[in-house]
């Protein structure tokens, strides 16, 4: 009865990686929702179903994965999506227009110019304010710019979407 | 019988805290005991259940361990926590002060 060109260890690694492709979802969680796969799936076994029957029922029983990350998002930390958000615009940028080498070193600057900046400022130095000025504004302000291609549009629609949503 | 979406949302944090009342516990098992408490009527949705186990553990209502399972797999199981278990009877006063509430309204027979 059993289908011989099924494998199912493989199937479910192969879930794993398609849940673990949506960055809600990370890799500490995976060996938990696997284990509950394959409950699921000993249960249908048990009632008589073949591996990929089984396999099949347990993974719709699992739901969607944009379900199971849209319950996972609910517990990120503004940080973390906002951290989440920095880096998807930048790796969406890097692979679109110039190479990932040149976005670190851009990057690389610009948060070296940050720390600089403000342990002078904690250092209460007197020279704090033109260094951020100076330095650290023109480079952010570089650094938007050079991102405002694709990923700068998709962050200016997202935030005209809120904006229009307060005001309706 | 039908359960709105707010009321399942409501009612889950209550019920997880009392499986884990009776012990440690995991996912699936936890999924099925309520399946079986309800006569089959209370199924939750196999995904939604994790990220608020993981809730759970964050506001430190229940601990997680790794184990293995019969079968030699790697298992995370769920405690529950002092402060899970008052919450818990916390939880049960203020469902059934609702309960004596909407007796003393309409009753509690279906008529």
């Amino acid at each position: 009865m059993n289908d011989n060109n099924f494998d199912l260890d493989k199937a479910v690694q192969q879930w794993c990686e398609v849940v673990l492709s949506n960055d809600s979802i990370k890799s500490k969680n995976i060996d938990e929702l696997k284990d509950h796969l394959y409950c699921q799936i000993e249960h249908f076994q048990q009632k008589g179903k073949d591996d990929k029957q089984a396999f099949k029922l347990a993974i719709e029983k699992m739901g969607e994965v944009e379900m199971i990350s849209g319950e996972y998002e609910k517990n990120r930390s503004f940080l973390q999506k906002l951290c989440a958000f920095e880096y998807g615009t930048v790796a969406d940028h890097a692979k679109e227009t110039m190479s990932i080498k040149s976005t670190i070193v851009q990057q690389s600057i610009l948060w070296a110019a940050a720390i600089i900046g403000t342990s002078l400022i904690i250092e209460d130095k007197q020279q704090a304010m033109s260094v951020v000025f100076i330095v650290l504004l023109p480079l952010s302000v570089a650094n938007i710019i050079s991102l405002k291609s694709g990923a700068f549009a998709k962050e200016s629609r997202f935030i005209k979407s809120k904006i229009s949503k307060w005001f309706r | 019988m039908k359960y709105s979406k707010d009321f399942v949302a409501a009612s889950t944090t209550p019920l997880i805290l009392a499986i884990l009342k009776q012990g440690k516990s995991y996912g699936y098992a936890i999924i099925q005991q309520v399946k079986e408490l309800s006569n089959g009527e209370m199924e939750w949705a196999d995904g939604m259940l994790y990220p608020i186990l993981h809730r759970l553990q964050k506001k430190e209502f229940i601990e997680a361990v790794w184990g293995v399972s019969e079968t030699g797999r790697k298992r995370k199981y769920y405690l529950l926590s002092v402060l899970g278990e008052k919450e818990l009877f916390q939880q049960r006063d203020n469902w059934q002060q609702l309960n004596s509430m909407l007796n003393q309204l309409i009753g509690d027979s279906n008529e």
